[in-house]
């Protein structure tokens, strides 16, 4: 036994070492690449380019650009599966309606002070991803998600009966969601719709005048730019991920109390 | 001058740290029972993380050939420290309160428990 946990000891420790070696010798090379691809230098220049509208999207950050406007239709699809597992999850548990007057009061009151500091500091900093998701790295899904955990932590340490209390119910959540896709459709297919009234030419996911299709979406509040179609994809997309992960939680962390009503109802439907 | 002050007092903030890492990492093996090791883990927190995190924002300060981004570094390690130093403790108690009142830990070797004499039989 003695030895065994010798033997453990030292060959962790050899592990560490010998890895720490590794990173040494061959892992830290520069950190920005000398050599970027043709490819990456062409989304890099053009990315935010005001002397060359029709190839860029007038953001400052070249990974939102990429998956909002240069490959939109493909991050649409992306973050449809997440929403389609959500109405999955939600028609499993149909029938389902919260019940408050539930026994747990949430953790103690140390714990409850603590999230009372910490809330407002998350609030901000998913609201501050989501909405410089075209000028910073981030996005409207990282965003969201941190929104989804402020609501998570708050239904955990003030009991779920609290969040409740507060008039948040799965249904309020869906529409949410709802909203938030409609917006995600809507910002997509506006410049379409305006040029089908102006009678010009455009195309579905469009953000600034490209070849053939001169609209373009206002790129500049007062001072600061928005990225076109960007800031509204990220809003909508904070808004539905966050109201989706929220409602995710909400059902799967059902009481027995409610999942005995949701069977009994089910039971009706059939 | 003052450059130097502020380094030199980082530095050995970070080594204090790395000595409340050392204890914490003995106690959590060494320690009889949940909430004594728990104790250390706290330790291991307060001591080495958020000393060392407070030693680097100084250490940021005092580092002139930074430039202006120093100020963000340092600013972003005070404020990270001074939220951990909040949050650490509302984590470790809800841990030991949970561990506790599910009666997973055992309470032994006790000396004197005073929480199941108020609550009559824990």
């Amino acid at each position: 036994m003695r030895t065994r946990e010798v033997v453990i000891a030292v060959s962790v420790a050899a592990m560490v070492v010998l890895l720490a070696y590794a990173i040494e010798v061959g892992g830290l090379g520069p950190i920005a690449p000398q050599r970027i691809r043709d490819l990456a230098a062409t989304y890099l220049i053009n990315t935010y380019n005001p002397w060359n509208i029709t190839l860029s999207s007038l953001s400052l950050e070249a990974v939102t650009a990429i998956v909002w406007d240069y490959r939109g239709i493909d991050t649409f699809f992306e973050t449809s599966v997440l929403f389609v597992a959500i109405v999955g999850v939600t028609s499993l548990l149909r029938g389902f309606r919260e019940k408050t007057g539930l026994s747990s009061a949430g953790l103690s009151e140390i714990v409850k002070t603590s999230t009372k500091v910490l809330a407002p500091l998350i609030l901000v900093a998913g609201v501050a991803i989501a909405l410089h998701g075209h000028l910073t790295p981030g996005g409207g899904f990282q965003g969201g998600s941190f929104i989804a955990v402020l609501f998570i932590l708050l239904s955990v340490t003030f009991s779920l009966d609290y969040a409740i209390s507060y008039g948040i119910s799965s249904r309020k959540l869906l529409a949410l969601r709802s909203g938030g896709l409609i917006g995600i459709l809507v910002t997509s297919l506006a410049l379409l719709i305006a040029s089908l009234i102006l009678g010009v030419n455009s195309y579905i996911f469009q953000n600034m005048a490209r070849e053939g299709a001169p609209l373009s979406m206002p790129s500049w509040f007062l001072d600061r730019p928005t990225g076109g179609t960007l800031i509204w994809f990220n809003t909508f997309e904070a808004l539905a991920v966050a109201a989706g992960i929220s409602l995710a939680f909400l059902v799967l962390s059902l009481r027995e109390e409610e999942v005995e009503e949701a069977l009994g109802q089910v039971e009706w439907y059939e | 001058m003052i450059d130097l002050i502020l380094v030199a007092i980082g530095l050995t903030l970070i080594a204090v740290g790395v000595f409340y890492d050392f204890i914490g990492a003995i106690g959590l093996l060494r320690l009889p029972n949940f909430f004594t090791r728990l104790h250390a883990a706290t330790a291991g927190a307060i001591g080495g993380a958020v000393v060392p995190m407070i030693g680097a924002a100084l250490v940021a300060l005092g580092a002139d050939y930074l430039g202006p981004p120093r100020f963000f570094l340092a600013g972003a390690a005070f404020a990270s420290s001074i939220l951990l130093m909040i949050l650490s403790q509302a984590g470790s108690h809800a841990i030991a309160r949970a561990a506790y009142l599910s009666g997973e830990a055992r309470v032994e070797p006790a000396l004197h428990d005073a929480l199941k004499e108020r609550e009559g039989g824990g």
